[in-house]
């Protein structure tokens, strides 16, 4: 799969929303989306009602639902999930099982520190299917995801 | 009387695109579940990881379109049934 490309309007949003989500209280999601017709460039950032705990979030089969029918409607498509932690980040075993998209290369973020951190310390993982993932080490990261004007972040 | 020889179009739609195809009325959900979620690049380990819903309700893949209640012209969502992190 070739690499996604986060510009740096959409990464700002991803921090920013994260970060005024949960505060230094709970952990936030939000999913990165890009045209259908062009799904490596991503242009937006949906942030789903959830539930949320300082150790976790979840949304709703009827979010997604609502989700689904918006995506479609309006010809975009999931790209990238981001999530934060409250400490430092890792993919959990919630996270390995629970994604929003089950296609082998989806990528998912996870911010420390509940986002403070913005992408410094953060941790990628790459769905392989069958709830099985890999995860880049820092200098392989830029080949699935590139944060434009952020990249030594990653 | 019913018309066995008509199709339904149905649209299935997963994470913003969809797809659209013609399935007798009596046909098995089952029967045409891996070819959709192929269509989609799903694959088959990951298909127990999802559902189709039709209007938020998930459907039973050992009924017909028909006995699911799919009329012609529906959108079926084939999506999980939550996300979680932590």
């Amino acid at each position: 799969m070739s690499r996604l490309r986060v510009p740096a309007p959409v990464a700002n949003e991803v921090v920013e929303t994260i970060v005024s989500c949960g505060g230094d209280v709970h952990e936030c999601i939000v999913y990165v989306t890009a045209k259908t017709s062009s799904p490596r460039v991503a242009i937006g950032v949906i942030h789903p009602f959830h539930d949320a705990t300082p150790v976790s979030t979840h949304v709703d089969g009827g979010e997604l639902d609502r989700l689904w029918g918006l995506l479609a409607e309006c010809g975009q498509t999931i790209v990238l999930q981001v999530h934060s932690h409250p400490g430092g980040a890792h993919h959990s075993g919630t996270d390995d099982a629970w994604p929003v998209v089950h296609r082998v290369g989806f990528p998912s973020l996870v911010l420390a520190r509940f986002g403070r951190d913005e992408f410094r310390g953060s941790h990628l993982a790459i769905y392989q299917g069958a709830g099985q993932w890999i995860e880049p080490g820092p200098g392989q990261r830029h080949e699935y995801v590139e944060l434009e004007g952020r990249a030594h972040e990653l | 009387m019913k018309d066995h020889a008509k199709k339904l179009t149905i649209t299935f739609a997963y994470n913003g695109e969809t797809h659209v195809d013609e399935v007798p009325p009596d046909q098995r959900i089952e029967g045409v579940w891996h070819k959709v979620l192929a269509h989609f690049g799903i694959r088959p380990e990951d298909a127990a990881a999802l559902g189709l819903f039709k209007d938020g309700s998930e459907l039973s893949r050992d009924q017909s379109f028909e006995q699911a209640g799919v009329a012609d012209g529906a959108t079926l969502h084939i999506r999980p049934r939550q996300q979680r992190a932590g």
